[in-house]
């Protein structure tokens, strides 16, 4: 691989993150990060090199010291570290909109709790769209997950700082601009999605001149037709170059990484179709606790709602006309050998919780709980502290 | 379907057959269904009934199961109830006969067939009679207490759960007089506290409470027992002729069986005591069994002043000293209606110098019928009987002496005041 592309991948992590891991040095953010992606091939080899001994090691080190130190020089809080994230705007009042420049939080998808790997190092986006909802309004039916969950996300354009790589498609930035300060591209031929919580901080807009002109390259990377006088007067990158050229292998990990930032969206994009909507009819009864009462195993339900059913577990909510509603749960041998907790959490700004512990696996009845109300509720299988199954659902309730 | 099977054997109060059953469906089953089996299981262990037939075998193979321990069963669930078993051709079931205190006359709360209902009430009216003449105080050879409304309903079922996942539409009828056995020990249990060992079955009838008679298809009913209640210790059966194969059955099983021939010998092999230490009652529970009863007080020797009263003038006054005695009536109700018939004797403990004669004095309502009743049937009573007069009598008047001394007493009027006085000093 060409070394000048070392060190390009969102997910490759930096030495010096690596050999602070091995030092014990990192933060608790920074440790985390290198937990997550010390597996992929990208990192593997990187922990077994010697810790700087040699002198050349030592510049090799200090070289990527000093880069860690220019990356904290940023006017950021002292207290954030470098890859200690802040909510979208959080500290400036900035609302996401189409031509502003953001960073990317390091843990993508955090915000939704969805199992994607982090990124390890900074990654600079153009918003090219406003938010919009990922799940639109002709979805039939899916107009409830918007009330418990924020599904909004944007188009970007990569943002690069390395701008020897640039090509016709890419329009620069001079050193000394008013966003990053140093010199950058936005790189129109590479196009992607982000979550809107995905999104860091906000380093600036564009001005409407700057604005059109990039929208003018992207049209003209995406063949869609442009204005020809305007391209003519933008800051680009020079011509197309060979197809196995390091421009080429440049604008390939660009795409890659383009496609990390666009994972969490895609996740997003299941759950929310897979999240099954659940109504339910009739007032819920408020109950003292909800005890495992497996009386009702005699009673006849008048409502019953399947939420999952396999050979190994089955997962309904069951009516009962004097009773009122359980969770029925029943769990194989095969599926979980021992004792095992059922859990079925409220996601919300005031989540609640109703956890159940089940000795053995067998059939259970629990009641609802007295503070149920409408939301997205996650509800889970964990041995030893651990789902081994988990299901999202959205409950609403009939109103009395 | 496995789960009606269990239900099925529930019905017969097989409840090792419906237990094993269940540990058989679920070693052939798998999944989700071995899920609702355990769920089962876990129902059929919190009944007590159930955890009274389990043997260690079974115990444990549920215990494993579970994964949890399966305690022993609390054995005052048996307070009251008795098990004993019923055959017809191709049918054998075990019963479970309880006592409820009620106070209306619905005595038999099940179905027994009208052959059969008039034998029973038999040997329950005799119990109460016995009851009556056998319960003491303790130390005592005499109880203070004649129970007039013993409160008894008298039902049954075969299958443990009345509803839930178990339950079984609930036959009712049975027909003969096997009943009369377990009818007595359910009622002595009931009356006195004590639990009936589950361990223990029952099956007989009573001609009178001091002779049984034999029953039918001993061998089937013994078979059934032992098979579906594998900790029975003792099959209690009247004495005197059984069939031949039956005879044999006995004879090979000598130490199953205990033969018992009245009220007597049955409560001491049901409870392992003389019948004496089991109906000596403290006062807690004497004054407190049956739903209606006379309670006693002994004054001990009181001067009392007679008069004779017709109109309003009191003339011929003199003065008597008796050993008093003073009967109120409690009950749990609002005028209970009194059962037992007839009474042989009211229940006093002496007090005092027995120089002197007794006294008895009925303060409560509906004395004359029993009192009339009582005297008619038993004139070799030394005692004078005296009435209260009305309702919250302020007199008493003397209307019975059988075996007089002195003639003039009988119709004489004396002031219930000086009695009253002497029982609120006793208290």
């Amino acid at each position: 691989m060409n070394l000048l592309l070392k060190e390009l991948k969102l997910r490759e992590l930096p030495e010096y993150l690596v050999f602070n891991s091995r030092a014990g040095s990192n933060s608790a953010a920074e440790q985390e990060l290198v937990e997550r992606l010390k597996n992929l091939p990208e990192n593997a080899a990187k922990f077994d090199l010697p810790l700087p001994g040699s002198s050349e090691e030592k510049t090799s080190a200090r070289i990527n010291r000093f880069r860690q130190l220019a990356e904290q020089a940023r006017p950021e809080p002292e207290e954030i570290t470098m890859i200690e994230s802040t909510e979208a705007g959080e500290d400036e009042g900035v609302e996401p909109a189409a031509g502003q420049i953001w960073s990317v939080k390091r843990f993508i998808g955090s915000y939704h709790e969805l199992d994607v790997l982090p990124i390890a190092r900074p990654q600079y986006i153009f918003l090219l769209t406003n938010p919009a909802n990922l799940m639109g309004e002709g979805t039939a039916g899916l107009q409830y997950p918007r009330s418990f969950t924020d599904d909004r996300f944007l188009e970007f354009l990569p943002v690069s700082i390395h701008t020897e790589f640039a090509n016709q498609y890419d329009v620069l930035f001079p050193s000394g601009n008013h966003i990053l300060g140093v010199e950058f591209m936005i790189e129109t031929e590479i196009n992607s999605v982000c979550l809107l919580h995905d999104l860091d901080r906000c380093f600036g807009t564009v001005t409407e001149e700057e604005a059109e002109k990039i929208l003018n390259t992207y049209f003209f990377a995406h063949k869609m037709g442009h204005d020809s006088e305007l391209y003519s007067v933008t800051e680009t990158g020079s011509d197309t170059h060979p197809v196995d050229s390091v421009f080429n292998q440049y604008k390939e990990i660009e795409f890659e990484n383009a496609q990390i930032i666009a994972e969490p969206v895609e996740k997003l994009r299941m759950r929310l179709d897979d999240t099954k909507v659940i109504r339910i009819p009739y007032p819920v009864k408020v109950l003292a606790a909800a005890q495992e009462e497996i009386n009702v195993a005699g009673e006849t339900p008048d409502l019953t709602i399947p939420l999952h059913e396999d050979e190994n577990l089955l997962l309904q909510i069951n009516h009962y006309p004097k009773l009122g509603y359980y969770f029925v749960v029943n769990v194989s041998s095969d599926f979980c050998e021992r004792e095992f907790v059922f859990s079925v959490e409220n996601l919300s700004d005031t989540p609640i919780k109703l956890e159940r512990e089940c000795p053995i696996p067998r059939k259970y009845y629990f009641a609802f709980y007295p503070e149920f109300k409408d939301g997205l509720y996650r509800v889970s299988i964990l041995t030893g502290g651990n789902p081994i199954w988990t299901k999202e659902f959205i409950i609403e309730m009939e109103k009395r | 379907m496995s789960l009606q099977k269990v239900k099925d054997l529930l019905a017969k109060g097989a409840i090792a057959g419906a237990l094993k059953e269940c540990l058989e469906w679920h070693d052939r089953s798998s999944g989700l269904e071995q899920g609702d089996i355990k769920t089962y299981l876990v129902e059929l262990i919190k009944n007590e009934e159930i955890l009274a037939c389990l043997d260690e075998s079974t115990r444990s193979s549920i215990s494993k199961l579970l994964h949890q321990d399966v305690r022993n069963c609390d054995k005052y669930y048996f307070t009251g109830k008795a098990y004993f078993p019923v055959h017809a051709p191709g049918d054998t079931r075990l019963v479970l006969l309880k006592i409820e205190n009620d106070s209306t006359d619905h005595i038999i709360n099940f179905d027994l067939d009208p052959e059969s209902r008039g034998p029973f009430m038999n040997v329950i009216m005799h119990l109460w009679r016995y009851l009556n003449q056998t319960i003491t105080a303790p130390g005592m050879s005499r109880s203070d207490t004649t129970v007039m409304n013993w409160g008894h309903k008298y039902s049954i079922h075969f299958n443990p759960f009345a509803n839930g996942p178990f339950g079984t539409d609930g036959i009712t009828q049975i027909t003969g007089e096997s009943l009369h056995f377990v009818a007595v020990v359910a009622t002595i249990s009931a009356t006195t506290g004590r639990y009936v060992d589950p361990d223990i079955v029952f099956t007989g009838c009573f001609k009178s409470p001091v002779e049984s008679t034999p029953v039918s298809h001993l061998r089937e009913k013994a078979e059934f027992i032992l098979e579906q209640r594998p900790l029975t210790k003792k099959i209690i059966i009247p004495s005197g002729f059984f069939s031949p194969e039956d005879r044999e059955f006995i004879s090979n099983h000598k130490d199953l069986f205990v033969q018992v021939n009245s009220f007597k010998e049955l409560i001491e092999a049901a409870f392992g005591q003389s019948v004496g230490k089991v109906l000596e009652l403290d006062d807690s529970r004497r004054h407190s069994i049956g739903f209606c009863r006379l309670i006693s007080k002994s004054l001990g020797a009181m001067e009392i002043l007679l008069f004779d009263r017709v109109g309003n003038v009191d003339f011929n006054e003199r003065r008597v000293t008796f050993n008093v005695v003073y009967f109120t009536m409690k009950d749990n109700g609002d005028k209970t209606r009194y059962q037992v018939f007839p009474i042989t004797k009211f229940n006093f403990l002496p007090l005092g110098d027995s120089m002197y004669p007794v006294l008895i004095i009925l303060d409560f309502r509906g004395t004359i019928a029993h009192t009339g009743n009582m005297i008619s049937n038993n004139s070799q009573v030394k005692d004078i009987f005296a009435v209260g007069v009305g309702y919250d009598a302020t007199l008493a008047q003397i209307f019975a002496y059988p075996q007089p001394t002195d003639q003039e007493l009988v119709g004489k009027y004396f002031q219930l005041d000086p009695i009253h006085q002497k029982l609120k000093t006793r208290v």
